[in-house]
């Protein structure tokens, strides 16, 4: 770490900036998955409230009384959002919005009338103090450990122990509080007692990024990581890992750019959310977009089998004009242009093309072509038998159909509807 | 009191201005709450820090009309990242918003430390905007907050029915010719155009409460759109007058630069909210009360 020419204080701060990403990660998966996230910003600005009136019963800027004052005001946020959605006058988000706005104006309201002459300002609960924590530290056993890293280092083995020890009722409340309820898992206690470790890890972490930057730090590790796993521990490990890298990258390019760390590592978050929301494996948006064209292409190929197929049936009976491309590229409805389709096809040698361009399909295309006019047909038979459909409103499903009924399954309907010809007469090839 | 409020001609522009400003976020706020997308303001509202600071420094000037240009522009487009990730994604709304607003708020604190470093002038009164404060303001920048608040409320007079179909019937209104894609974009954009018109006097973090209080405490009172509409903005506008009342009259020292006006409209439209959700005539905790008595 030290080839970075780092002095010990700002290895603090990252280790610091480390601990409070990991401790906001955990909870934040939660509160993404019970759709609360936004709880997270109601609570944060209403911490406000909190520190201005402990400042304003205590007269001291003693951090222990400013964090036990912010705490009382997250609760009386989580407690007043929770009643007013239980008498169900408004909905939940209206409700946090109209609890933790009000609160914020109280909380600069009280800052501004009665702090001008304490350096205790609205500001700094914005952007967090994360580059002074090495300055109030303690020693133990002859090392200065911040006193915000011990804070918060407690915070995050609660959380870790808690987590692991009610990870059953916690995970079954956040998923279905009804069945929670049925299970005998006290729902709204366990919610509650959820709502008071996030208010307790919220207040413990603003002091460090900051008020608002505290749900990019609850939030976003959670979304990324839910883009790139599925099962629940993967979430809750990949989201504290993302935290956690976070932070020395956050921490050096504000060093660079001369701005508040907080802020860069809200910044470096959101960059991996959207990389991770554009580039995730199964579920990114270009791996979706990539499977998408994927499909509409392997739909138009089986559509060009599918009517040279027909050609080759129809004038097997009667002699009929060679097939061309730029029929195939009119009869197809298909957004994918019919000749990329083409030359797959001819690349895959399932067609030939011959010299005045006609089309022809191989011997193995005509095997694929076979396949899908057994899964159509098929399908329209057992769609007049076991439904009852009219003969004129069988092709079109069956269109749709076609393409994903597999060699298993055309053999089940096959054995289920034993006949060799199609509802139009037409033989089924087997 | 009103001798004194109105005795220059510049508190009298402060008043008028918040108070409209009062009365369009009332009427705006209600659909977003109809909607039940009260929290994208929350966003928007945000999401107008990064917009402010990178207007600044493209321009170098605090001209207000430059300003808000830029913070209609980010928060557009947070609220358009909101929607496009609902849509494409399985991500839900509220964790959307939540990240498109603390995000976008992340690279405004930046961006708002680099100009408070870097060696550009006139940058004074940046940081009001997080919060607002009336007195900072300056005359030409009260017009364009007039203006803007009259161009929204005329909008949605004008297109009141399309907002109430796209509230309560989408699909209806799709089936009707309504478009609810435009429509949604016309009610986000007067949004925006709200956020901006209340930077100055209300600041960045509280503007959100003007779209969300006055039309809850509207909500308690009635069912019928039209007064809600009416009470909504009335709330709004009463908050504006009250809370500019007392920000004027508090007394200010060399050492005390008086109360912020912001933050006093929140505490007012939060004591109308109280008293609505004790006596609201419609869906007050006492009406409930009695109805669930007369029922029994």
């Amino acid at each position: 770490m030290n080839d970075l020419g780092l002095a010990p204080e700002e290895l603090w701060v990252i280790a610091t900036c480390m601990v409070c990403g990991l401790a906001c990660a955990i909870p934040g998966v939660f509160l993404m998955l019970s759709r609360s996230s936004l709880l997270a910003d109601g609570i944060a600005h209403a911490t406000l409230a909190g520190i201005g009136m402990a400042f304003l019963i205590f007269k001291s800027r003693n951090p222990a009384l400013l964090a036990g004052g912010a705490f009382c005001a997250g609760l009386i946020t989580v407690f007043l959002i929770v009643g007013i959605q239980k008498t169900r006058v408004l909905k939940s988000d209206t409700a946090l919005g109209v609890v933790f706005t009000s609160l914020f104006a109280l909380g600069v309201v009280i800052i501004s009338t009665v702090a001008h002459d304490v350096d205790l300002d609205p500001g700094c609960v914005l952007y967090g103090l994360a580059e002074f924590i090495p300055f109030d530290s303690r020693n133990i056993y002859g090392i200065e450990v911040p006193k915000a890293f011990l804070s918060l280092t407690t915070v995050l083995c609660a959380t870790v122990i808690g987590y692991t020890l009610f990870w059953k009722e916690l995970v079954i409340t956040t998923f279905d509080p009804v069945v929670a309820k049925i299970q005998g898992v006290p729902a709204l206690a366990v919610r509650l007692i959820f709502l008071v470790s996030v208010t307790i890890t919220v207040v413990v972490s603003f002091e460090v990024v900051g008020s608002i930057l505290v749900v990019a730090l609850l939030v976003a590790p959670a979304i990324g990581a839910s883009m790139l796993s599925r099962s629940l521990i993967g979430i809750t490990l990949l989201s504290g890992f993302l935290a956690v890298v976070a932070a020395p990258i956050g921490y050096l390019s504000a060093l660079h750019t001369n701005t508040p760390v907080a802020s860069m590592m809200g910044i470096t978050l959101g960059i991996m959310c959207a990389l991770a929301i554009t580039l995730a494996p199964s579920r990114g948006l270009v791996s979706l977009a990539i499977r998408r064209a994927l499909l509409r292409l392997r739909i138009t190929e089986d559509d060009i089998l599918g009517i040279l197929f027909r050609w080759h049936e129809t004038s097997s009976k009667i002699p009929t004009i060679p097939i061309k491309p730029t029929f195939i590229k009119s009869a197809l409805q298909s957004k994918t242009p019919a000749s990329i389709a083409l030359r797959t096809l001819q690349w895959k040698g399932s067609i030939l093309v011959a010299r005045d361009s006609s089309l022809r399909l191989t011997e193995q295309g005509l095997v694929e072509a076979k396949a899908l006019i057994r899964s159509h047909r098929l399908w329209e038979t057992y769609l007049a038998k076991h439904l009852g459909l009219a003969p004129d409103h069988l092709h079109e499903p069956s269109e749709r159909t076609e393409h994903y009924i597999g060699r298993a399954l055309a053999r089940d309907i096959a054995e289920e509807v034993a006949s060799d010809t199609d509802p139009h007469g037409r033989d089924i090839p087997s | 009191m009103s001798l004194l409020l109105l005795d220059s001609y510049n508190s009298r522009i402060v008043l008028i201005s918040t108070m409209l400003l009062g009365m369009a976020s009332g009427i705006v706020g209600l659909f977003t709450l109809l909607r039940r997308r009260s929290l994208i303001g929350d966003c928007v509202a945000h999401a107008s820090l990064p917009g402010i600071c990178t207007a600044f420094l493209m321009s170098h000037t605090r001209d207000f009309f430059v300003l808000s240009l830029g913070a209609i522009f980010s928060g557009l487009l947070s609220a358009w990242l909101v929607s496009a990730l609902c849509a494409r994604t399985k991500i839900k709304e509220d964790a959307a918003t939540a990240l498109a607003l603390s995000t976008f708020f992340a690279g405004g604190l930046a961006l708002s430390k680099m100009i408070q470093t870097s060696p550009i002038g006139n940058k004074a009164g940046i940081e009001s905007y997080i919060f607002g404060n009336a007195s900072t303001i300056i005359q030409q920048d009260l017009y364009v907050v007039v203006g803007v608040s009259l161009f929204c409320i005329s909008v949605i007079g004008l297109m009141f029915k399309e907002f109430v179909i796209l509230c309560f019937d989408q699909n209806f209104g799709a089936s009707q010719g309504f478009s609810p894609l435009l429509l949604d974009l016309i009610l986000m954009t007067i949004l925006c155009f709200c956020t901006a018109a209340g930077l100055p006097a209300v600041g960045a973090v509280l503007i959100v409460a003007l779209l969300i209080i006055p039309p809850a405490s509207a909500r308690l009172w009635t069912d019928n759109i039209r007064y809600m509409a009416a009470l909504s903005a009335l709330f709004g506008m009463l908050s504006a007058l009250i809370g500019t009342a007392i920000s004027a009259l508090m007394p200010s020292s060399p050492s005390f630069s008086g109360l912020p006006t912001g933050p006093l409209i929140v505490l007012t439209a939060a004591s109308f909210f109280i008293v609505s959700l004790l006596f609201g005539t419609s869906h007050g905790l006492l009406h409930r009360l009695n109805t669930k008595g007369g029922m029994r």
